[in-house]
Formats: C-alpha cells, structure tokens, sequence
C-alpha cells in the first residue's frame, strides 16, 4: 500500500503545478482565456437566441454547442503548444535535465507527469467551458452522443497537441526551436493527414453515434501514442546535445550542393564570400554577414524561395488555361504578409535577448560602444531582412497593377503600408526584446500582442455583426480604418471597391499611415532613448 | 593616491542591499584578491567597477575618474571579465577577437599584429581558426582573457576567471595572471581558490553580507589574526634531539613529526622561514627538503567570515 501510495506521489507534476500557481502570469493567462472563452460566446449565443420568441429557439443548440466546441478546438491550437513546448527544452538550457534523469523517475514518468502537468490547466480550460454547453444543450438540438463526441475530441485533441509539443522539446535544443516547431510542423502535419486534424474529426461525427466518433479518432489515438513513444526516445537520446542553428545548418547543406553543381554549371558565381573582418561597426557585421537571416548569400537565397512560387502563380494566371484564379494572388499576398511578420517580429525580438540569455551581453556592455549604437548596429540585419521582403511585395502589387488594371495609387498606398507595417514590427518586438529578459518570452509576447491586435478588430466586428446584429456604421467604421488587417484587405479588393472606408479612402489611408507612422518613430524612439540603461549599463556619451 | 578607489559603495537591488558601506584602495600594478561568501556582494562591486551597475551610494573612482561622470572613458581603460559569459557560437577564435577589437576602436592596421600577440600571450594560436563553441571551458576562458587584454587595458577586473576549470586549466591561467601581474597591470581578481589567490595577490579584502570584513596585504592580515605559517621540513640527520632544539627555537609554535617530514608551524611575524632555516642550520640539521607552505588563507577566511549573505 506504501509503495503504491509512493507511486502515486508524483513529484514532478506536483513541482510544474506548484511552480506554475506561484507564477504571475498562470492567473493572467485564466483571468484572459476564460473572459474571451465567456464573452465570445456569450455574444455567439446571443446571435442565436436574442432575436425570436422563446419557442423558436428551440432546436438551436447544436450551432451554439459546435460553435463552442470550435472556439475551444481553437484555443487548445493557439494556446498549448506555446505552454508544452518549454517543459523539457528549458531543463536543457538550464542545465538541469541530468539531475532530473539522476533521480528515480523513468523517462516515461518524466514525459508523462511534464505533460500532465501542463495539460491539468488546459483541462480546466475545458471544464469551464461546461456550463456553456448546458445551455446549448438545454436548448436542443444537440444529441448526447454529439456533446461526448465533442468533449472527447477536446481531450483528445488536448493529448495530441501537447504529446506533439513535448515532442517537440525534448528533440530541440532551444524552447525557441521547440516553440517554431510545434506551431508549423503540426499545421504541416494537419495539412499532409486531414484525418489527424480533430475539428475535421468533429464535423464528420456529427451525426454519429460515440463509439463511431471513437473509432474515427483512431488516427488520433494512434498520432497521441506516436509523438509520446518519440518524446521519450528524444528525452535520452537528444538529452545533452549541442545548441544548433537550423536554418544556418540547412543554408550550409544547400551551399555544399551548389558549391558541387558548380562544377556542372562552369563556376558561375553570384555573390562571392569574401573572408572581412569587422571594421567600425562589429555589432552591425556580425549581424550581417555571420546570422543566417542577414548575409547576402543566404537572403538571397530566402528571396528565390518567396519568389519563385509568386512567379510560378503569375505564370499559371496569366497562361493561355487560365487555371488558377486571380484570388490565389491576394491569397499568397496575406501568406506573404502573415511569414513576413513572423519573421521579422521573431528575428527582432531575439536581437537583443539573445544575447542576454546567452550571457554575451555583458561583455559587450563594457565596450565603448553606445548602448544606442549597439541597437543600431543590430538593427542593420533586421533592416535588410526587410528590404528582401520588399522584393515579393513589390512582385505582387506589380503584377495585380498590370493584371487587375489597377492604378499607380494602389502600388504606392501598397508599398507606403509594407514600409511602415514591417519596420514597425521589428521596433516593436526589438522593444520588447529590450525590455524583456527571455528570448522566448520576448518572442512568444511580440507574435501574441501582433496577432491579438490585428485580429481584435476583425474579431470585435464578427461579434457585433454575428451577435448584436450589428452592422458597422457610423463612428465604428473609423476606428476599423485604424486596423491594418483593413487596411491592407481594402487596397487589395481595390482602391475604388472600398464599402466600408466612405470617400475619399485616401485620407482614411493617410491617417492610418500617419498613425502607424506615428507609433513606428514612437518605438524607435523609446528602443533607442535611455538604452543604456534598458540593456543594463550606466548611462555614456554616444560614441 | 590610488588607482581604484572605492569609498563608502553601497549597492541596492530592490529591497535587498547587495554592498553596505564597502571602502577599499589598490594603488596601481597590485593584485587585488576580493574574496567573500556566494552572494557576498563580490560580482556587484566589481559591476560597478565595470560600469554595469549604478552605485546607490559612494564613490569610486579608476584612475582618478568617477565611473558614473564618464563610464565611456572608464571603459576604454579597464578590462571586465564576468564570472559565466557566453561567446558566439557563429565566429572564430580570430574573428571573436578582431570583432572586440573593433568595439574597442583598435586602428584597423594594427588589428591583426594586436589579436596575434594576445593569442600567442594565452597560447590559443594554434585555435585562431576553430569556431569559438567547439573550444574547451579552458580556452573558452583564456579567450576571454585575451579578449580582456586586446585593448591594453590599466586595469582587470576578472570575476571568478578559474571558476569550473580542471587543474591544468586552472595552472595555465594562474600562469597568465602572474605574468600580467610581471606586466605591471593592476588586477582586481575574485576567486574562491584561496590557495591560489594566496599565490598571486598582493593585498586582499574580504567581503561579507555586503561589507568588507578586512583588507590589506596577506602579512598584515596574518599577523593581524595570529595565524601561523606551515614549513615543511625533510631532514637527513633528524633525531629526536634535534627535533626538541627545533621546538625550542623563538616563534616555532609546534614541530610536528610526519611519515616522511616534519611539520613546522611558526609565527610569521616573529619567525619568518629564511631565520628559521638559519637556525636549524646553526643547530647542525642537514636538509633535503625545507619547503614554506603558502600562507593559510583558509584558515583566515573562516575566522573572519560567517557564512551570511547580503
């Protein structure tokens, strides 16, 4: 009885759940989830039932109870991955995974009680979630067998997500390389096996019974074994391995295969690396010609990559079939926003935090350079990262000008937002990075606020519109111009086929672009005034 | 006047004072031994001392400058070596230190002559080329000493420079150190190996829970504690006689006989070892081993100190 009490005591999930309850943001991140969770589907609810008489509504649970469900699935997609993904890859960068292995636990009660211990909180995501869905229940329409269903492809997308994240660090090195990972290896997988995607899984079962749901969650089932049997075999065998850059590791695979068709092709050369030393700005070279994401070479190489699929729609588009509609453009061109965002916020987020979790920061603190400079100089690879992304930007508008007969104001309005979007994405994430100490956090608070802002307005006129009935007039028109997801989707649809931005549009552009213009001299500002004593030094004359 | 001059520091981190009050010189071309407890206020002193840190309170000066009037002025002069720092992993050995050099405003043209002479200084030319991750714990820290030594600095401040180091690691640095101490560099070095620091510093100040315990060179703090020192001693004709005369001699406290030696513990002050080999040499004893054991610094730490923090 004393030894199954002892096996029941679980030490490492007692600390995550002890550590996390001591923690801040654990209360933050509830208070915020479980709001929106109330409000958004309060307002979703409200669409469904405010508008006829009592009787009416009845039979009307199942769009409310799959609208929950779908707004959970959601949230367990946005929000585990990002909680798991740092269990095991932490310990690493710690340096404390081998006392962990020491101790008495096995590797599968490592991975299993890790796991648990950040499932347990989104479990309560979904508990809350109950009385929701005894209202949609209560107003028909929803079979048993559907609400099980239901919650039972929560909990099982809840395993699946997390044995993936898990997965995910306890093969990387970095809870940033864990944290990349678990978001786009598991939208390929998603992509590549619709079967392993639950809210397919949902839609599918709904109108069967619980032991069919369960059997048709068996590519589930079978993914959830798969990802923990890998996260334990990761968990030994990736225990101590060396920090590695992905991306630089790649560029250099590639480099070894061209360097060997060169011999094919007759030497042709490109760009040349030429062996520089740092001259007057160190901070800027290395930025520059060492990071993967800022030499010549390997941005170049990054440019073909977004360009090459452009050229090919253009080419499909403009062909004599005609096969692909002149949509998939606008399309590639949100795709090009969306990557081009990620990856700026993330390269600049890290400028600065990288350094200071890696403890090189210091060193450089006590050199004469200006903590001002420093920034600058940093700032130089994110600023070319940029002027590449422009390339494919400048593609796209090209080609719309040319094949939609659109007019020159579009290009510029066009051009005019990437010139104020991206640089104020990397001033804001660079401002962060500063601030914060962690890489990762750094990173993870600059994408969330990015996509939280650029989402809330969109999100705010889906309920009104879905749950008030509320069409947009008026006042709150304008304060939609402020958005720049807006923005940029009323430019595309076409500078004149503007609805909801009353004319002239191009003053309504000007004041966004004056305001993000704003905001930009803003960060850049505050990143910049002070840096001495925000990266932690006493403050110097500029050098 | 003195090179560092440190008067009356006090260093707070929230509700938490780190450094209380601490005072200490060290006049230029010594070896300044800072020793203290984990979380004595060690790595904070010297952060002021490297412009990292604001003092709260007080005044420290290098060279004669505030480090708060000009920190850019005091950077150009000094040399800070942090306890754990981490190198870039995407630069060489050469490339590391030229890309210092350039932060330190190094011309252009004497570069290459400079980071050569410091990678010959910590024997890591044969390492220019290799990538500054795949070097050792050891060459990681003889590259930073390098690095620290690229811009001719006055002064070193090297926070715990041997710490997770192996013996011979450990030996190799102590051999740098002494010959920058040849070099007439005024170092300020913190360490927990005390034998070695005994080795290598002139003067020492003992910190703890914020405030310096005491400070001065070793034999004033030897005698100002009444610690004795330890003289190991082999002897050809030794017998018990003889052993008694030995005993006998003004300031030997205890002849202790060893397996192979003897132990001979005398009172510095009164007895320094090159009298008491005259004596014994007087009383007829033929040595074949007369070897003073450095000063017990240990022993004066733990008299001194109580194991608080700050």
């Amino acid at each position: 009885m004393r030894g199954l009490a002892r096996k029941w005591k679980l030490p490492l999930l007692a600390k995550e759940l002890a550590e996390q309850a001591a923690r801040k943001r654990t209360y933050a991140i509830r208070f915020g989830y479980t709001a929106f969770l109330f409000v958004a589907t309060c307002l979703l609810f409200y669409g469904n039932l405010a508008s006829d008489g009592t009787t009416s509504v009845l039979g009307r649970g199942r769009p409310m109870f799959n609208q929950l469900v779908t707004v959970q699935f959601w949230g367990i997609y946005l929000l585990l991955p990002a909680t798991v993904c740092g269990v095991i890859s932490s310990e690493k960068e710690k340096e404390s995974l081998s006392l962990l292995m020491l101790t008495t636990l096995t590797p599968w009660q490592i991975v299993i009680q890790k796991l648990f211990g950040r499932l347990i909180p989104m479990f309560n995501f979904l508990f809350i979630s109950f009385p929701l869905m005894a209202i949609a229940f209560s107003n028909g329409g929803v079979t048993s067998s559907h609400l099980w269903s239901g919650i039972f492809l929560l909990a099982l997308t809840c395993l699946q997500v997390g044995s993936f994240s898990i997965a995910c660090s306890a093969f990387f090195r970095t809870t940033h390389e864990a944290f990349v990972a678990s978001y786009l290896c598991f939208l390929l997988l998603c992509y590549m096996m619709p079967g392993m995607f639950a809210p397919n899984v949902f839609e599918w079962a709904e109108t069967r019974t619980l032991p069919e749901a369960i059997a048709g969650s068996t590519t589930i089932i079978f993914s959830i074994c798969f990802f923990l049997f890998f996260a334990r075999v990761f968990l030994e065998s990736r225990a101590f391995v060396p920090a590695r850059n992905y991306l630089l590791e790649l560029f250099r695979l590639l480099d070894g295969i061209f360097t060997d068709m060169n011999h094919v092709t007759g030497g042709i050369v490109l760009t040349k690396d030429v062996d520089l030393l740092p001259g007057t700005e160190p901070v800027a070279w290395r930025e520059t010609s060492k990071k993967s994401l800022g030499t010549v070479r390997y941005l170049f190489r990054m440019l073909v990559v977004l360009e090459l699929p452009l050229l090919w729609t253009f080419q499909l588009i403009r062909g004599p079939s005609g096969g692909t509609s002149v949509n998939t453009v606008s399309v590639l061109l949100y795709v090009l926003w969306d990557v081009s965002v990620a990856m700026v916020a993330v390269h600049a987020a890290g400028l600065v935090s990288s350094e200071r979790s890696r403890q090189t920061l210091d060193v450089l603190l006590t050199t004469p350079i200006s903590a001002r400079n420093i920034i600058l100089q940093k700032f130089q690879g994110v600023r070319r990262l940029i002027c590449v992304l422009c390339v494919p930007f400048l593609s796209i508008y090209l080609f719309e000008k040319w094949f939609k007969n659109y007019g020159w104001d579009y290009v510029l309005w066009s051009t005019v937002f990437v010139l104020i979007y991206l640089p104020l994405t990397a001033w804001f994430s660079m401002w962060l990075g500063v601030k914060i100490r962690s890489q990762v956090r750094a990173t993870l608070l600059a994408i969330f606020l990015i996509v939280a802002w650029l989402t809330l307005p969109l999100g705010i006129q889906y309920l009104l519109a879905t749950g008030f009935n509320i069409a947009l007039s008026g006042a709150a028109r304008y304060l939609l111009i402020l958005s720049p997801t807006v923005v940029i989707q009323r430019i595309e649809s076409g500078v004149s086929a503007v609805q909801e931005i009353p004319d002239p549009a191009w003053a309504f552009y000007l004041l966004n672009a004056a305001f993000y213009g704003v905001l930009l001299w803003l960060f850049r500002h505050i990143s910049l005034k002070d840096a001495d004593q925000r990266l932690g030094r006493t403050k110097g004359a500029a050098r | 006047m003195a090179f560092v001059q440190i008067k009356d520091l006090w260093v707070t981190y929230g509700a938490v004072h780190a450094v209380r009050g601490v005072s200490f010189e060290i006049p230029k071309g010594e070896v300044f031994g800072f020793i203290g407890p984990n979380g004595a206020g060690k790595t904070s002193t010297i952060k002021v001392l490297a412009t990292l840190i604001a003092p709260d309170h007080g005044l420290v000066t290098i060279g004669g400058m505030n480090v708060t009037d000009d920190p850019l002025a005091i950077r150009k002069r000094i040399g800070y070596m942090p306890d754990f720092f981490g190198v870039y992993e995407d630069l060489t050995a050469k490339e590391y230190l030229h890309f210092f050099a350039a932060a330190y405003d190094i011309p252009t043209a004497q570069r290459e002559r400079t980071v050569r002479d410091v990678l010959a200084l910590t024997d890591l030319t044969h390492k220019a080329g290799a990538p500054v991750d795949s070097l050792s714990r050891g060459m990681k820290q003889r590259l930073g000493l390098a690095r620290v030594l690229l811009h001719d600095p006055d002064l070193l401040l090297l926070d715990e420079p041997a710490s997770g180091l192996d013996p011979r690691a450990r030996i190799e640095m102590r051999e740098m150190l002494l010959a920058l101490k040849e070099m007439g560099k005024t170092i300020l070095i913190s360490s927990h190996i005390l034998h070695e620091l005994s080795l290598l510093c002139t003067r020492i100040g003992i910190i703890e829970a914020g405030q310096i315990v005491t400070e001065g060179s070793l034999k004033d703090i030897y005698s100002r504690l009444g610690l004795k020192q330890l003289i190991h001693v082999q002897l050809v004709n030794g017998n018990q006689s003889l052993i008694d005369q030995i005993g006998r001699i003004s300031g030997v406290e205890e002849v202790q006989v060893q397996a192979d030696r003897l132990a001979i513990r005398v009172r510095a002050e009164h007895l320094p070892p090159e009298d008491l080999l005259d004596r014994m040499h007087d009383l007829g004893a033929r040595m074949r081993m007369f070897q003073p054991e450095a000063m017990d610094m240990e022993t004066a730490f733990m008299k001194l100190t109580e194991g608080r923090t700050a």
